[in-house]
């Protein structure tokens, strides 16, 4: 989140001990392969050529009981 | 008039792209040979340089840039630029060069969080560019910018690399070349505005040169970019 937002957000709504908010973005991925080391393999291939920047961004590989689905 | 004897630019057009039109023209108004390239083709038709030109490639989804990447012609362009074609990414194509590891850094959404669209002034850092090779550092140059993604950033171990190795070649600046936060558009870090590769022959930048060549509809900044990229892909003719 940028200076300004974070600034804007203090202002109004957001509790003074809040410092460091991090926006992110969920991806889904429903993957065919013939083990879950190769689905893991291709998810982060993907991510890390693909669906992020590491200029800008981190992330972070997750199956889909560990959030919860 | 034939292109026989004039360098030949080429123009990619990704889906998505607003400024391949004018960027053709441009090269034409200032005496080139515009090439209109294909982003689905692996042929650079034999042109001296390369424009990657401003809009909103592949609806910009993901990131700005960052699926125009992987786009074919792009293993053409990055060839290109590894034997010394001068490549020069702008607003939109300044996206894709970052995203393809070809230029450090990359571009986010404006500091103020609101789309940009105004006449600016850009002082030359360096004559080592396609764009700026007949310029002169501190030089100022009057072009617009229209984004909303402009904000330069980059590792400090980047950013540092670039200042102490003169990678920067425009600064957002005052009309009289002074630099400051109110005269940077999207707050870009350091004011950057464009910057070039190691090897000088890759260089993106926000701002749209093409969109001021012509008197009739304003600055002409652009210009002297132009003129330095024609002499820039005449030397690739002659090389």
């Amino acid at each position: 989140m940028n200076r300004t937002a974070r600034r804007a957000s203090r202002s109004s709504s957001e509790p003074g001990n809040v410092t460091t908010p991090i926006r992110g973005r969920h991806v889904e991925l429903t993957i065919e392969a013939e083990s879950e080391e190769a689905a893991q393999a291709q998810v982060q291939e993907m991510a890390a050529r693909l669906l992020s920047n590491p200029v800008i961004e981190e992330f972070q590989v997750l199956r889909a009981e560990q959030v919860g689905r | 008039m034939s292109d026989a004897g004039r360098p030949r630019i080429g123009v990619v057009t990704f889906p998505g792209s607003l400024d391949d039109r004018d960027a053709l023209r441009a090269v034409r108004f200032m005496g080139g040979g515009g090439v209109a390239l294909w982003h689905a083709d692996r042929d650079l038709q034999g042109v001296h340089a390369v424009i990657l030109p401003g809009g909103f490639s592949y609806g910009d989804y993901l990131r700005c840039g960052a699926i125009a990447r992987f786009a074919p012609i792009m293993d053409e362009v990055r060839a290109f630029a590894e034997a010394g074609g001068a490549v020069v990414g702008i607003c939109n194509g300044f996206q894709i060069l970052c995203e393809a590891g070809l230029l450090p850094g990359a571009l986010i959404r404006n500091r103020q969080l609101r789309f940009v669209c105004r006449w600016v002034d850009v002082r030359v850092e360096t004559s080592v560019s396609p764009l700026s090779a007949e310029l002169v550092a501190g030089e100022v140059l009057r072009v617009p910018v229209k984004h909303g993604e402009g904000q330069f950033v980059a590792s400090a171990a980047d950013l540092d690399r670039i200042e102490r190795e003169g990678l920067v070649v425009f600064r957002y600046c005052s009309p009289d070349g002074a630099i400051g936060e109110p005269h940077t558009p999207n707050g870009a870090a350091n004011a950057i505005a464009g910057l070039r590769n190691d090897a000088g022959n890759v260089v993106g930048l926000m701002p749209h040169p093409e969109h001021a060549v012509d008197p009739d509809v304003g600055a002409t900044g652009g210009q002297p970019m132009f003129a330095s990229l024609l002499s820039s892909a005449l030397a690739h003719v002659s090389a």
